[in-house]
């Protein structure tokens, strides 16, 4: 097999050596000989189209970021969101970081989130395979098995009892088992190995290797795309939940993330308007200022963040792999 | 020599048999074999989708059990055998209730506006990114787009309004050059827009990861094979970009149509006194406002199995149509 | 939604929120008095009011005499740190474990493993209790859940008015022990904190006849109608509105939106004070007549919408943002708030450090025609706790003496205790008034938890805010000549399930009504569709009531 020169390696002029030497011999990106100039309007529509989407989200980031950095008198002053820095502090995150509280419920929401998706990735990665022959034993009974959870689900009373049955109450594998396996992500992994010529896999089989070995060292390797996807969707699933939090967990060293920061967001106020006035809410109700909400929101957002980089990676484009002699 | 293709083609070009090459070896005896040997030739494959099926039926179907009572009139306290049954009593009623008419007209108003304004964006904007030459760049702005993703949307709708409502930024200038204060969000004739904008704002950027994975796969000497030929950028795109896009993009299609139902809840709910419960009611909010109220479990239950039942035809039906298409769809006949 | 997010994420948000939901619950509505769904009156058919001999006597005891006396039900207020005073002499607990369900209002306290105030007040007590603290957004959810499992209850379940599940009825005698047996009549004096509790607490603790739960008694007035005292005399407003058309005008004369400044939050609360409007019913000769078909009620909704239409309302409370509506008013983007009455206090606390000049007073009570003021009590008790039925009778002792320490009223060491913790770890003696200041460890750790289980009569203090205890304490002996009570009041009354969800569209209605999206008309038609389906019916249902 032959390994094709990446997208990269066409178009990256070589290192200099030395900061300052990068710096005076930067040059721009080669484009590759083989595609033409870009005309101007198209270059144009692309800018402009990019700025105004950049703009569009980035103007809301900004004000919550600057927001949950601003004093009091500087929200009061600008009515609401801050857009110009008018007096700046870190109580906003002082108040909400001390007290532990934060930090163990971060414990737990890494152990979900890590623990979580790597089970949902290898359980779904592995039933994808399992059914990426159509003519494989059972496999419209089993495919249906899959599909038909996605249109169907079942109440709380019943989820409960359930989890409470199975001994799981307050133990945080009640915030993983229940909703390891997505039948919406497996369907994606499917489809992408379903189209993975199929040369290469008949030829490996002819050689005599088993299902367990092809996908392990076949297909795998080649579907880090689809596999990045589908443990971005895991892990941002599993990263936001907090519904089977409230229902499962009974102490409140054991809250997620997600469910002290929406407690912070929501101030004890009753964000259902059932009609009723909750009055014990308004006596007891502790309205967290705009900067405080904000910054809960800029906490839920950092981990993320931290994240990105090292699933973008799998995204650029480029050749996966080689081919088949033949 | 065969590369990895983009998906679709390679799928069709090798037929939808099963026919496997130790089969065609013995090609002139093709027998049906017995169930057993299948078993055990397949039994690796079996065995890959065991643990999905063992979590799946333990905490999806057993608790799926529970829907029973959609036919009976269901009391926690007296339990599922303690409550009587009342076959399609709430079934009827639900769907002879004129508010369940107008929230499933709601939702799918709502669900097909999106599906016209929203869904083909992630996909451009995909494709855009993906046209860009600067690596650095390209990441930059798809980590930039994929942010709001993760606000929540108590946080989406107050950011909105402190931008774009009565009392907001725009709105205060307005004032202050003598203009009329925006009334987007009260508005109950352009609530589509709103909700949709919000999703947009919220989701665009994040659609467009499943796409760049496909992208991802795209081998580029096929573009330059195809330049080399003589084609023009655009026919590039045409005859190998969204080819490629394709299958996944269809995929999608029918899983969305499958959620066609689904349009929010949250999001609704926030902005129900806004614009009031006839633009804002979904199925969603109505099986929430009218069966949880009064704890009417049997309600929300039934409810929840038509929401199913009509979901599940629609995915099927759609599926049927891909095929029609040569399509792969979600699975094949 | 789009199909772009991962399914698990689906089924804990959105599709399992409704698939989930299928199950879900919650939250009747009720205005004050009665409380949701129930398969009905009584087990036997008929309604049962509150028996003879169930409440328990009434015993006041005073450990510390208030500045501010109580009058007519009014909360008496204490200006300085009071001496404190034992109320109970032996160590109430034996050592038995106990798990609570209570519920925490947006601050995130720590739990039994991570805070030393727990730790210690156990031990003080001689008990110990685990809580297990739910958020109230979660609350309704989360009751549901558990009560289908009886062995994931806990021994004790805190539940507001408001949050009381349907079928309660059918859930109270399987689950929850009858506390009649040990306090009704005279069983209570044994237990001289909880006799102290006033008899209307008691009353709505009373289901189908049997006394259930502790009560977490409140304010007889439970809100009212705020103004920026501070900013209404900065602007030179002096005269106070004495009927509908001098308020209205007022609103208008302090709106100016390019100042960013607005009247009021949604002041549909202010209007249903300013038109009386009876809570659920009221009887006009002899009949019952609903809310909904009241003149009051009509009133109210015109008069709103009237308002909404003149502008003065804050666009965010038009667009339903309820959420910010104190920070509104704290920073003076409104003028006009509808609030708690004990938010009064939390909210001086919060703003005074920033605006030292922050005066925020009650509006006096006025009705829409000039005529008598009057306005309708709240609930006595809007907070009962629940005590699960004990497998061992032992345990119910040790409950209540537990329970008659956590009853100790302001002035006790018990109640200072377990208020603010522990000297020189919670709090510091302030140096002028000797009243407790919170650490900082004492600001993170102490919040309402063991109160949540009983609460003895409210008093108000704030040592380090006399001024805003005096105006409190005597605004509110001075309302009490205007107090009505509703018809029923202070009684549980389960209704029927299928009538359940009656009121439901009326809470549409009036978002839409005030801001103009529909007219009486829509009003008048949706009150004939709820006589016929089912207001008569409720009618005479509650009419059964009225004799027992």
């Amino acid at each position: 097999m032959t390994a094709q020169p990446t997208t990269e390696a066409l178009v990256t002029p070589p290192a200099p050596r030395g900061l300052l030497a990068k710096i005076w011999h930067y040059e721009p990106v080669k484009r590759p000989a083989w595609q033409e100039k870009p005309s101007l309007i198209v270059t144009i529509s692309k800018v402009v189209t990019l700025v105004v989407v950049c703009l569009a989200v980035l103007f809301p980031l900004w004000a919550v970021v600057l927001t949950s950095f601003s004093t009091q008198s500087a929200i009061t002053q600008a009515g609401g969101l801050v857009i110009v820095p008018n007096g700046l502090t870190t109580v906003a995150y002082t108040q909400i970081l001390s007290g532990g509280v934060v930090t163990k419920a971060v414990g737990v929401t890494v152990f979900v989130t890590g623990v979580g998706t790597a089970l949902s990735v290898i359980v779904s990665v592995l039933a994808a395979w399992g059914l990426s022959r159509p003519g494989s034993v059972l496999h419209r009974p089993i495919l249906f098995l899959i599909i038909i959870t996605m249109f169907f689900g079942a109440g709380i009373i019943p989820m409960y009892l359930l989890v409470s049955g199975l001994g799981l109450i307050n133990s945080v594998w009640a915030l993983i088992l229940p909703t390891a396996v997505s039948a919406f992500n497996i369907l994606i992994v499917r489809n992408f190995f379903q189209s993975i010529d199929q040369g290469i896999i008949d030829s490996a089989r002819i050689d005599g290797a088993g299902e367990w070995r092809i996908l392990a060292t076949i297909v795998a390797p080649m579907s880090k795309p689809v596999i990045s996807v589908v443990a971005l969707f895991y892990g941002v699933g599993y990263f936001n939940a907090f519904f089977n939090a409230i229902l499962y967990i009974n102490d409140n060293d054991k809250w997620p993330l997600q469910l002290v920061l929406r407690a912070y967001v929501l101030q004890g106020q009753s964000f259902v308007n059932s009609g009723t006035l909750d009055t014990v809410a308004l006596d007891q109700a502790q309205p967290a200022s705009l900067a405080i909400q904000m910054a809960v929101v800029v906490l839920a957002v950092v981990p993320i963040l931290v994240v990105y980089p090292f699933v973008q990676r799998h995204f650029k484009s480029g050749i996966l792999i080689g081919a088949v002699k033949g | 020599m065969s590369v990895i293709t983009p998906l679709g083609p390679a799928v069709k070009a090798m037929g939808e048999e099963d026919i496997r090459p130790e089969q065609k070896a013995r090609a002139g005896r093709p027998r049906r074999k017995s169930l057993w040997t299948r078993l055990k030739q397949d039994r690796s494959l079996l065995l890959m989708t065991l643990p999905v099926v063992v979590l799946l039926i333990v905490f999806a179907y057993v608790p799926m059990l529970g829907n029973v009572v959609a036919f009976q009139e269901y009391s926690p306290y007296v339990g599922i055998p303690g409550s009587p049954f009342v076959g399609f009593d709430n079934f009827s009623r639900l769907l002879q209730d004129p508010a369940f008419w107008h929230a499933l007209g709601n939702t799918l108003t709502i669900t097909a506006f999106q599906l016209v304004f929203f869904f083909p964006l992630p996909i451009l904007l995909a494709i855009l990114l993906n046209s860009l030459m600067q690596p650095w760049l390209r990441t930059l702005i798809q980590g930039i787009v994929f942010l709001p993703h993760f606000f929540s949307w108590v946080i989406i709708v107050t950011v909105f309004q402190q931008i774009l409502g009565g009392a907001g930024l725009i709105s205060q200038q307005l004032r202050d050059i003598g203009a009329e204060p925006l009334n987007i969000m009260t508005n109950p004739d352009t609530f589509v827009l709103l909700l949709t904008s919000q999703t947009i704002w919220r989701d665009a950027g994040w659609g467009i990861v499943v796409f760049l994975a496909a992208l991802a796969s795209i081998d580029p000497s096929q573009y330059e094979a195809a330049a080399v030929d003589g084609a023009s950028g655009w026919r590039r795109m045409w005859h190998i970009t969204l080819p490629a896009l394709r299958p996944v993009i269809i995929l999608l299609l029918i899983l969305r149509l499958g959620d066609a139902l689904s349009v929010g809840f949250e999001q609704l709910i926030l902005q129900r006194d806004a614009v009031g419960a006839e633009a804002a009611e979904v199925l969603d909010t109505f099986v929430y406002y009218s069966g949880v109220v009064s704890g009417d479990f049997s309600y929300g239950a039934a409810a929840g199995l038509l929401k199913g039942i009509i979901s599940l035809i629609l995915v099927l039906a759609a599926n049927k149509v891909a095929h029609m298409f040569g399509e792969a769809g979600v699975y094949k006949k | 939604m789009n199909a772009f997010e991962g399914v698990s994420d689906l089924k804990t948000s959105r599709r399992g929120f409704l698939g989930l939901l299928g199950f879900a619950v919650i939250t009747p509505v009720l205005a004050s008095c009665t409380t949701a769904a129930g398969s009905g009156g009584g087990a036997g058919g008929g309604p049962i009011g509150i028996p003879k001999g169930v409440l328990p006597n009434y015993v006041p005891v005073e450990y510390v005499a208030p500045d501010i006396p109580g009058i007519d039900g009014s909360t008496p207020g204490f200006l300085e740190w009071p001496k404190l005073v034992k109320s109970v002499d032996k160590v109430p607990g034996v050592g038995g474990s106990y798990t609570a369900m209570t519920p925490t209002y947006g601050n995130v306290v720590p739990g039994l493993s991570d805070s030393k105030y727990l730790q210690q007040v156990n031990e003080e007590i001689g008990a110990k209790f685990d809580f297990r603290f739910t958020d109230n957004n979660a609350y309704p959810d989360k009751l549901q859940a558990i009560f289908a499992s009886a062995k994931d209850v806990p021994d004790f379940v805190t539940i507001a008015e408001h949050n009381i599940p349907a079928r309660f009825d059918q859930a109270l005698p399987g689950l929850f022990q009858d506390m009649g047996e040990y306090l009704s009549g005279e069983k209570v004096e044994k237990y001289p904190n909880l006799a102290n509790i006033p008899t209307n607490a008691w009353k709505s603790c009373v289901f189908e006849g049997k006394l259930y739960g502790l009560p977490y008694p409140s304010d007889r007035m439970s809100g009212s109608s705020f103004y920026r005292k501070d900013l209404f005399d900065e602007m030179g407003i002096t005269e106070l509105p004495k009927n509908a058309d001098e308020f209205f005008d007022l609103t208008v004369e302090i709106t100016d939106e390019k100042a960013g400044r607005w009247a009021g939050n949604d002041l549909s609360e202010t209007a249903k004070l300013i038109y009386a409007v009876p809570p659920k019913w009221k009887r006009e000769s002899g009949k019952l007549v609903h809310k909904y078909e009241s003149d009051e009620y009509r009133g109210y909704l015109e008069f709103t919408a009237k308002l909404f239409a003149a502008g003065v309302i804050h666009p965010d409370a038009v667009a339903g943002n309820s959420g910010e509506n104190k920070a509104r008013f704290e920073s003076g983007k409104v003028l006009l708030t509808y609030d708690g009455y004990s938010g009064w206090i939390g909210s001086h606390v919060r703003t005074v450090p920033t605006t030292p000049t922050y005066n925020q007073q009650p509006l006096p009570w006025f009705v829409h025609d000039g005529s008598a003021p009057r306005f309708f009590v709240s609930n006595p008790a809007k907070i009962i706790t629940f005590v699960k039925k004990q497998d061992d009778p032992a345990r119910m002792d040790e409950i209540l003496d537990l329970l008659n320490y956590i009853a100790a009223p302001f002035g006790t060491t018990e109640q200072a205790l377990l208020q603010n913790g522990f000297e020189g770890v919670h709090w510091e003696a302030d140096p002028e008034t000797g009243a407790p200041v919170k650490t900082e460890l004492g600001l993170k750790e102490v919040a309402s938890t063991y109160q949540w289980l009983v609460r003895p009569p409210v008093t108000q203090n704030a040592p380090q805010y006399p001024d805003v205890v005096t105006d409190y304490c005597n605004f509110m002996a001075d309302s009490m000549q205007y107090g009505v009570e509703p018809e029923f009041y202070g009684m549980q009354i389960l209704e029927p399930v299928r009538l359940a969800s009656l009121s439901q569209p009326f809470n549409d209605l009036e978002s839409d009504i005030v801001r103009g999206r529909k007219s009486l008309d829509d009003l008048d038609a949706a009150v004939k569709t709820w006589k016929s389906s089912g207001g008569d019916e409720l009618r005479e249902f509650y009419a059964g009531y009225l004799d027992v």
